[in-house]
């Protein structure tokens, strides 16, 4: 395998804002990215429209989450409240980055929020953000934003579940396929650049492949300075990825987002079952 | 009425070595009763016995009597026959951490609770981890939480599909939560929705009205549900740790049973770990909550030490009653105290920190001090009679008595006080005690008055021999022959100071035995012999002498002027005891006298420039009441006479000189002269009997010590007074001079016996006719002291004549 066209690039890292603790996790994960690869942070808040849109209606009437009272909303207001969180997340930005030295930029777009983030991922290569922003009740430990992101990212989507951190082991999922060589390859690059060693989840139907695909990935990773470990999975199927990448604890899962593993909802799934982050390689 | 020299056995007691049945001191047994102290002894046993308020003990007497070993034999004696006292505890009052409890356990049980109390912290916080770590609790914890959520995502859940029926989403806003009309998950715009039927706009405005209205119901509702789940969570950690702990602290609970105290703080242990179940489990020290290094082990983190047992006062079962011995009676050392530790630059304390004193360790028992040191330490004297008039000990540190530290401290629970305090002293302040200190006689009732001699009787040598018997054995010296031990007894004798008793300062007499042992052993003896002990009081006085040889020197080199031959007019030797530390010795000193005409004053010059003490001063004036009296009844007595100790620099106190102040007035008087190869000792009455005097031993040797350097010449000696002769226990060479006949020792009960022997003439007896013999010295002082009286007469006649 030609190694150079598989290197995952790793230059510019967006991480979508929204001051909630969540987002902040996801910050906090990107900004740690960003110092390990030397890339250069890209924060974006998304102004959304359908709050604006609301906000004009003539009985638009907002109740307060801390003190259960209501209150009139106009559009004036609303902006005002918009900019307040655009101002917290840009500071949330701004300090973590200032910590970790890391080039940052920031910047507040208005429209739909998903296609927003959508259209501004394609311009880096790495999407980050909270598997949820404000959740009402557990039956959305999924965002719609998240969920639609991970499904349809242009590059690389790292999902962050509120309360976690990227830890320094990486994990990755290999079964063969050309997504899981990219998905290994970009593994291997952040596990180098942490230094935290390498976890190969093998995904295999038979004793025999799982060996062969072992010894696939210590050639392919051959004069690497990495410390690798093999797993294999009890089967090639979802639950099993899952409960092996639960029993890893705080870890990064690199996952080829194309993997047969994630087929259809499996994906979304995936990112119910486990609490590490999870990093989608396209 | 002459008076003879003293027999040379009246100068010596000897202690005759062939009384003695026994050849050394090993042949000896033990001595077992006390010598020589039957009045303190009785004493000492009454204080000890009698269980009686303010029946304390006050032992005094001269340093080395034996006070000391005495009473600590009574005591250890009584003591060891008597209950073993409680043990008390110091542990944490929960209610009132100020205010740490005190708990009485039987004795050798307070270190036992404390183990056991730190085994069951340590115990418990295993247990209690591990059950809040086990899957059971956590299941049954999350069932508690997810209740909680599940009625929470109930509720918004049903809102949410609520409002969807209506095509109205549930949003969020960067504050709070709004209904919005959405088509297609878009929400409506002003436009798109003023665009629908009147009614249908007023249909959705209705019913997000009424949404509105079950939101904030809802959102009410969240606290008391959430707060409803914190007290489930808090019942259910109760009830198992309850569960837990409850059968370890049971076992202490079933072990200390017949202690209810010691229950009762159990029960509060546990109270407090339920109550405090999240820092039991993971304590936090101050210095971790600022991520400083911890350098402490968790056990000395202030949590755990609020369960800590404070083993104040333990004893051994069945050792009996504490004798306590306190060296160093500071107030502190007597009444205990609190310390503290620095912890991040301020000075903290807790209950753990409380240290016992002198008192709390002898409670129950006997508490042994030295009033000096105790009187010299301050405030010491005065926590200890609060403590024994309290009849408890309450801690106070000084720094809080005296309000000098304002900063919150303990304030310790008072522990009752049971104790017998046995102070040991001097005399003196055992007196000066008695009247200034009011509360000193109801609290020490009990003197013990300690003897420093006893009577030399024969019965009483075999008495002494055993005791310096057990003493050399005591102290694993050589075994005394008999003649060493008579020589010992010899000088314990001296050391008394009188012939008829023997000293019971054992201080000295075990340090003249150590001594002799160690010249045994220099001379290769594995005896002591008498020349040891002979050896060692020499070598004693050897050491000390330095200023008696440079004195006799000067006698001898004429700096100083004595003569020890001729006779003088008006001049007489006097002698005197020097004492500096434990060494006294006699020193000859000229006493001078002059007369002359004057209204009838003898002038002490020694007082006129304030060298002269009182009593000195008073004897002087004695002999203006003599001379008056037996001289000069029907005239005034017209002398002025001026008396002098010459070559004197320092004071002079005693009226031992009296006497001889009194020959030299009369030979000045009578102008007769006095042998100058006697000296003179004694005191004098109104009526000239000579009465006894003290070291009369060492200065008849300071005299003998002056002739015998220039020569005996045989007719030299020393007058002391008859009442002294009991006292006489002279250096062998004087006793080997008496016994030659070189040196003699007059012993007078008048001063007339004392004239006749200094100036060889007749004192004379008044006849019928009221005159003396003609010559005789009282005749001659008469007749002096009357030409004296006539010269004042026809003086005054004179001077009246040249007045007209």
């Amino acid at each position: 395998m030609n190694q150079e066209e598989h290197e995952f690039l790793c230059r510019r890292i967006l991480v979508a804002l929204d001051a909630s603790q969540q987002s902040l996790t996801a910050l906090e994960a990107a900004v740690q990215l960003a110092a390990r690869m030397g890339a250069e942070l890209l924060g974006l808040f998304v102004e959304d429209i359908n709050l604006l849109r609301l906000a004009g209606l003539p009985f638009a009437h907002q109740v307060h989450y801390l003190s259960a009272t209501g209150e009139e909303l106009d559009r004036h207001k609303m902006e005002r409240q918009l900019k307040a969180q655009a101002e917290r997340a840009r500071r949330a930005l701004a300090a973590a980055a200032e910590r970790t030295r890391v080039q940052w930029s920031f910047r507040v777009a208005r429209g739909r929020v998903t296609l927003e983030v959508l259209a501004a991922a394609s311009e880096s290569d790495m999407l980050t953000l909270g598997k949820v922003s404000r959740p009402l009740t557990r039956q959305a430990r999924l965002g719609s934003t998240a969920r639609a992101v991970a499904a349809g990212a242009p590059r690389a989507v790292l999902l962050v579940e509120h309360g976690t951190s990227i830890g320094r082991r990486v994990l990755a999922v290999y079964d063969g396929s050309v997504g899981a060589k990219r998905a290994l390859s970009a593994a291997a690059r952040l596990a180098q650049a942490s230094n935290g060693g390498l976890v190969v989840l093998i995904s295999a139907e038979s004793v025999e492949v799982a060996q062969h695909l072992e010894e696939q990935v210590a050639a392919l990773l051959k004069g690497r300075d990495l410390h690798i470990r093999y797993r294999r999975l009890r089967s090639p199927k979802l639950p099993d990825l899952a409960h092996a990448a639960q029993a890893e604890g705080s870890a990064l899962l690199v996952v080829d987002a194309h993997s047969r593993l994630l087929q259809g909802e499996a994906i979304h799934e995936l990112l119910h079952a486990i609490d590490s982050p999870l990093l989608l390689i396209r | 009425m002459t008076v003879k020299a003293l027999n040379p056995e009246e100068l010596y007691q000897r202690c005759d070595p062939a009384q003695f049945p026994f050849q050394t001191t090993a042949d000896l047994p033990n001595l077992t009763e006390i010598l020589g102290q039957a009045r303190a002894v009785d004493a000492v046993r009454f204080g000890i016995g009698i269980h009686r308020e303010g029946y304390n003990l006050y032992a005094l007497g001269r340093p080395g009597t034996g006070k000391s070993s005495i009473l600590r034999h009574f005591l250890e004696q009584k003591a060891a026959a008597e209950a073993t006292p409680s043990d008390w505890c110091y542990v944490n009052n929960f209610e009132q951490p100020h205010k740490p409890c005190a708990l009485r356990l039987p004795p050798g049980q307070g270190m036992v609770l404390s183990q056991d109390v730190e085994r069951l912290i340590d115990d418990l916080r295993a247990a209690i981890r591990s059950v809040f770590e086990s899957e059971d609790y956590r299941t049954r914890k999350q069932m508690v939480e997810e209740e909680f959520k599940e009625r929470q995502d109930k509720v918004f859940e049903e809102l949410r599909q609520r409002a969807q029926k209506q095509d109205i989403a549930l949003l969020r806003t960067p504050v709070g939560l709004v209904f919005a009309p959405v088509r297609k998950d878009e929400v409506l715009d002003r436009e798109e929705f003023e665009k629908l039927p009147e009614q249908e706009q007023q249909r959705i405005d209705k019913e997000i009205g009424s949404l509105q209205e079950q939101l904030q119901g809802i959102i009410r509702q969240v606290p008391l549900w959430e707060r409803e789940t914190r007290e489930k969570i808090r019942a259910l950690n109760r009830e198992v740790t309850m569960f837990a702990v409850g059968h370890l602290i049971d076992d202490l609970r079933k072990k200390y049973s017949a202690l209810p105290d010691v229950v009762n703080f159990l029960n509060a242990v546990q109270q407090d770990v339920v109550e405090n179940l999240d820092d039991f489990i993971n304590p936090q020290a101050p210095a971790a909550l600022l991520s400083l290094p911890q350098s402490r082990s968790l056990k000395d983190s202030p949590f755990y030490r609020r369960y800590q047992v404070n083993a104040l006062v333990h004893h051994s079962v069945n050792h009996g009653a504490p004798v306590i011995y306190e060296d160093n009676p500071t107030y502190h050392n007597l009444v205990g105290q609190i310390e503290h530790i620095a912890q991040m630059g301020a000075l903290i304390t807790d209950f753990n920190l409380i240290k016992s004193g002198a008192l709390h360790r002898a409670n129950g028992g006997y508490l042994m001090l030295d009033a000096h040191k105790a009187l010299l330490q301050p405030f010491a004297w005065e926590g200890l009679k609060r403590a024994l008039r309290s009849r408890q000990m309450s801690i106070e540190p000084l720094g809080q008595m005296l309000s000098l530290i304002s900063t919150v401290s303990l304030e310790p629970e008072p522990i009752p006080l049971d104790v017998k305090v046995v102070l040991l002293g001097e005399r003196l302040l055992y007196y000066l005690l008695c009247q200034f200190d009011p509360d000193f006689s109801e609290l020490f009732k009990v003197a013990a008055d300690f003897e420093e001699q006893m009577d030399r009787r024969p019965e009483n040598h075999l008495l002494y021999a055993q005791l310096i018997a057990t003493l050399a054995r005591k102290e694993n010296l050589r075994p005394l022959e008999s003649g060493a031990v008579a020589r010992v007894i010899e000088h314990s004798a001296r050391i008394a100071g009188d012939a008829e008793k023997l000293s019971l300062r054992m201080g000295s007499v075990a340090d003249l035995l150590r001594e002799a042992d160690y010249w045994a052993g220099e001379a290769g003896h594995d005896r002591v012999s008498a020349p040891d002990v002979q050896r060692a009081i020499g070598a004693q006085i050897h050491r000390l002498d330095r200023l008696r040889e440079l004195i006799q020197e000067e006698i001898r080199r004429g700096t100083i002027l004595i003569d020890t031959q001729g006779a003088n007019v008006g001049q007489v030797n006097g002698l005197s005891v020097i004492t500096l530390g434990q060494f006294a010795f006699g020193r000859p000193s000229r006493i001078t006298a002059r007369v002359r005409l004057g209204k009838g004053e003898v002038i002490d010059i020694e007082r006129e420039v304030e060298l002269g003490g009182p009593i000195h001063s008073k004897g002087v004036l004695i002999l203006s009441g003599f001379l008056g009296a037996r001289y000069a009844a029907d005239r005034p007595l017209s002398l002025s006479a001026s008396l002098v100790f010459e070559q004197s620099y320092s004071g002079v106190e005693g009226d031992s000189a009296s006497s001889a102040e009194l020959y030299a007035l009369l030979s000045a008087l009578a102008n007769v002269p006095i042998r100058q190869s006697l000296a003179v000792t004694g005191s004098v009455n109104q009526y000239g009997q000579v009465q006894a005097i003290g070291g009369v031993n060492e200065k008849i040797e300071g005299f003998f010590d002056v002739c015998n350097a220039r020569g005996l010449t045989g007719d030299q000696g020393v007058l002391i007074p008859m009442s002294n002769v009991k006292h006489l226990m002279l250096r062998q060479d004087v006793v080997e001079a008496a016994s030659a006949g070189t040196f003699h020792i007059y012993a007078v009960e008048t001063i007339d016996q004392g004239i006749e022997i200094l100036t060889g003439l007749p004192a004379g007896e008044r006849d019928k006719n009221g005159n003396f013999p003609e010559g005789s010295v009282n005749q001659r002082v008469e007749v002096g002291l009357g030409a004296l009286a006539e010269k004042r007469r026809a003086f005054g006649a004179r001077m009246n004549e040249e007045a007209e």
